[in-house]
């Protein structure tokens, strides 16, 4: 027998730390809330074989309100997991319990695990688990996955609840809502469980939520309107008699029976009141004078670490590596099987310096990311959406706007995807059109080969700046679509701020680990298959014949009939246009093939030569120029592919990619324009 | 014989690649080959 | 008063949320009902932090002079 058990919970709640202890999965775990979007699977393969777990987004109640809210209700309602088991962050108890009272409204079979019990136990909150189980009526089990303490007994428990839900055995519920309220209730029972008992409905639940007033239910269930009547008037005396209305009605009727619970379940030492350290730390973090220069500061720090001397000591590592040990080897190799001459020039020529000139750069890159890790897993990352806010709302968008632009630094196409979370369609749309020119990590080696090559002395500086670049025009294009094509209201933002952390070296591992890897698995498939072909296209003319000059092949032709357009931006030739050409491919590979171009992968010839290479066709000026289009145009098909999807209108993915193009050749033009009126040349 | 062994395999390689994701491309699927970290990226199933 | 009104690190209560519905929505949500005690953090500019119930929002300043409370 498989069962299929799911944890809810909030957002931050641990869940995801909870998901990755069962099933030995290496999720990616987020510090602020919002991140999963989708449902993830595993099975619980340290525990038990055939258990399947799944992992839903993040929410703070069952109302249908917000995307991931519907998702996970759905998925509970209609799929019926045998076990739902609600993570509830212990530390913070009373807020979580709201949504293990419309969880048990549901009356599904439930197990409470109490997690981050260390962190409540520190704060000497003492939090009486048998009278919890008492009050609630269901199991509750302490844990704290971050320790793997508890993860276990929570999977077991979970199986002796899935077993008694099978032999139909269910404890009559007593009642969580108070006496006026369940006494409607009972009364709106009445008129569906007619119809409910045939169709096999929960007509407890569905009467709760048609009383609650949930167009959702309304409409999924085909209510007739004799009772959509009836339950107007109910509506009514219920909204009268408590002068309120009903959502307030409902929600403050749970809060006073949570109340109830962990006043007579949980002791807290400290209290609700009174400042933490991680308060503290916010009001220094968040002061209004202190808080954009400290963030502006930390930024600047991590760039100036990840691309000065630590970051240029693995350049020189891994490029020694490459070209000695890995182009050495396989030119022996290849040698001693006597292999054609093509065949040679394909292997080292095309692949060798097409890869090798992107991989040289994938430990600054890691770097990078751990310590944007860092700052997202202390939690200072929702801070900086918090301060960004009164910053953004003069600009017309709203800190929450700020989130999916965040994990745009990461990639370009979960950032996209995030921008669901908005609810307003011309907030997603605007957000879908900024994110892009959020620096994703693959525009990075592009950056670090030119900073390199060109800006050896302050290469953080350059980068940083670069970064900088794309957040001001990100804003920039905020003010002028907004007062334009995207006209609406600014969005409320209101969100939860996780308490700081001190982050888990595992957690930090697994985020370098996952940049690491993806970058290798790309390496391995798109950009090996990017490398095969740009080596043909520039080794062949369009009559197959192979050429002397790759200014002769067929992507010397291409490039030759598109370099005109850049050339008021500094770098007219053909190779620099088919490196931004090929880019759409994926951003790494414009390092790839100026890598192939510029005749990299001769044995002893190390990466670094290429900056030299370079040097005869960029100058610094030129190079800026470049490095302004790169983070600013169009992003890579598989962005393209999710903006396409996202904003499920061709039209606006043509606006938004058209505009991209657009804003990246007018910046760089100026700074070339410009540059060149000041001397520069 | 190891040219087109050799060349032959280099070559398929990048023709799947190609094909696979275009393929997925046209199925409006995630193509996910950019550096997202697996939790950030999820391949949209027939959603 | 509205609670922008409230000074730093001082408890107030709760008492009717102007704001638009699905806003009001999320706040009752998050435990900001009618009666709950509210105390503000940190402000900057006009935003906040608040604690309510133990956990810490964020609060824009517009949905903040919506929310009306009471000094306790």
């Amino acid at each position: 027998m498989t069962y299929t058990f799911a944890l809810v919970g909030n957002p931050n709640s641990g869940k995801t730390t909870m998901f990755n202890e069962i099933t030995g999965a290496a999720q990616h775990v987020g510090n602020w809330p919002g991140v999963t979007v989708e449902k993830k699977e595993g099975k619980a393969r340290k525990i038990k074989e055939d258990v399947k777990i799944i992992d839903l987004p993040g929410i703070y109640s069952l109302s249908p309100y917000s995307l991931e809210e519907i998702i996970a209700r759905d998925y509970i309602v209609d799929e019926k997991p045998d076990v739902v088991i609600n993570i509830v962050d212990a530390s913070n108890i009373e807020r979580n319990l709201y949504l293990t009272l419309q969880l048990k409204e549901l009356g599904v079979p439930l197990v409470l695990v109490l997690n981050m019990i260390d962190v409540a136990d520190a704060r000497k909150d003492r939090i009486d688990i048998n009278e919890l189980e008492k009050y609630l009526g269901i199991p509750v089990i302490p844990a704290s996955a971050s320790k793997n303490s508890g993860v276990r007994e929570v999977v077991e428990k979970a199986l002796v609840v899935a077993e008694t839900a099978k032999t139909g055995f269910v404890k009559k519920d007593h009642k969580v809502l108070d006496d006026i309220i369940e006494g409607y209730l009972d009364e709106v029972e009445k008129l569906i469980s007619p119809i409910g008992n045939a169709k096999g409905w929960n007509s407890r639940w569905i009467s709760l939520k048609l009383l609650e007033g949930d167009e959702k239910v309304k409409e999924k269930y085909h209510i007739p309107t004799n009772i959509i009547k009836d339950l107007k008037s109910f509506q009514e005396k219920l909204e009268k008699h408590y002068e309120n209305d009903l959502e307030t009605v409902f929600a403050d009727s749970r809060y006073k029976y949570i109340s109830r619970v962990i006043e007579k379940t949980v002791k807290k030492q400290l209290g609700n009141s009174g400042l933490t350290w991680s308060d503290k730390v916010d009001r220094i973090v968040t002061n209004r004078i202190l808080a954009i220069p400290l963030f502006l500061s930390i930024m600047y720090a991590i760039f100036q670490i990840t691309f000065g001397a630590i970051g240029s000591f693995t350049i020189d590592w891994v490029d020694g590596f490459m070209s000695d040990a890995v182009a050495g080897t396989l030119l022996r190799w290849l040698e001693a099987g006597g292999v054609a001459e093509w065949l040679r020039a394909l292997v080292i020529d095309g692949i060798v310096a097409g890869l090798g000139s992107m991989l040289v750069f994938v430990p600054q890159i890691m770097l990078l990311f751990f310590f944007l890790a860092l700052l997202e897993d202390t939690g200072y990352m929702a801070r900086a959406a918090f301060i960004m806010d009164r910053f953004l709302r003069k600009l017309g968008l709203s800190g929450k706007s700020f989130i999916p632009m965040l994990l745009g630094f990461g990639c370009g196409v979960p950032a996209v995807m995030a921008s669901r979370t908005l609810e307003s369609e011309k907030d997603r749309r605007l957000t879908i059109i900024l994110t892009p020119f959020m620096s994703c990590g693959a525009k990075l080696p592009v950056y670090a080969l030119f900073a390199a090559a060109f800006f050896s002395n302050n290469q953080g500086a350059i980068i940083f700046s670069i970064y900088v670049l794309g957040i001001v025009i990100a804003i920039l294009s905020g003010i002028l679509l907004k007062n334009s094509i995207l006209k609406g209201e600014v969005a409320p933002f209101v969100m939860e701020l996780p308490p700081y952390r001190i982050p888990t070296l595992k957690g930090l591992g697994i985020h370098m680990a996952e940049r690491g890897m993806a970058f290798i698995k790309k390496a391995g498939t798109i950009i090996f298959a990017a490398a095969v072909m740009i080596w043909f296209l520039q080794s062949f003319d369009f009559s197959v014949q192979m050429v002397e000059d790759p200014a002769d092949s067929i992507l010397g032709a291409m490039g030759k009939a598109i370099a005109p357009i850049f050339a008021p931006l500094g770098f007219g030739d053909w190779k620099s246009a088919v490196a931004l050409l090929t880019g759409l491919i994926a951003k790494e590979v414009v390092v790839a093939t100026l890598g192939i171009l510029y005749g990299l992968g001769e044995v002893g010839e190390e990466v670094t030569q290429l900056g030299v290479a370079l040097q005869t066709a960029f100058t610094p000026l030129k190079a800026y120029a470049f490095m302004a289009f790169t983070v600013l145009y169009m992003p890579c098909i598989a962005a393209f592919g999710a903006i396409k999807r996202e904003m499920n209108s061709w039209k606006w993915t043509f606006i938004a990619v058209g505009y991209q193009t657009g804003i990246a050749w007018i910046v760089a033009f100026l700074i070339y324009q410009i540059g060149r009126l000041f001397g520069l040349s | 014989m190891i040219n087109w062994i050799a060349g032959g395999l280099i070559i398929g390689v990048t023709l799947y690649v190609i094909i696979s994701r275009a393929n997925r491309l046209r199925k409006g699927e995630n193509v996910c080959g950019c550096d997202c970290s697996s939790g950030d990226c999820y391949e949209n199933k027939g959603k | 008063m509205p609670l922008t009104m409230v000074p730093l690190g001082k408890e107030a209560i709760v008492n009717v949320c102007n704001a638009k519905e699905a806003t009001k929505k999320f706040l009752e949500t998050l435990g900001i009902t009618p009666g709950a005690s509210i105390c503000v953090i940190s402000e900057m500019g006009g935003n906040l932090i608040v604690n309510i119930k133990g956990a810490r929002v964020a609060i824009n300043r517009g949905v903040a002079q919506q929310l009306m409370v009471e000094a306790c």
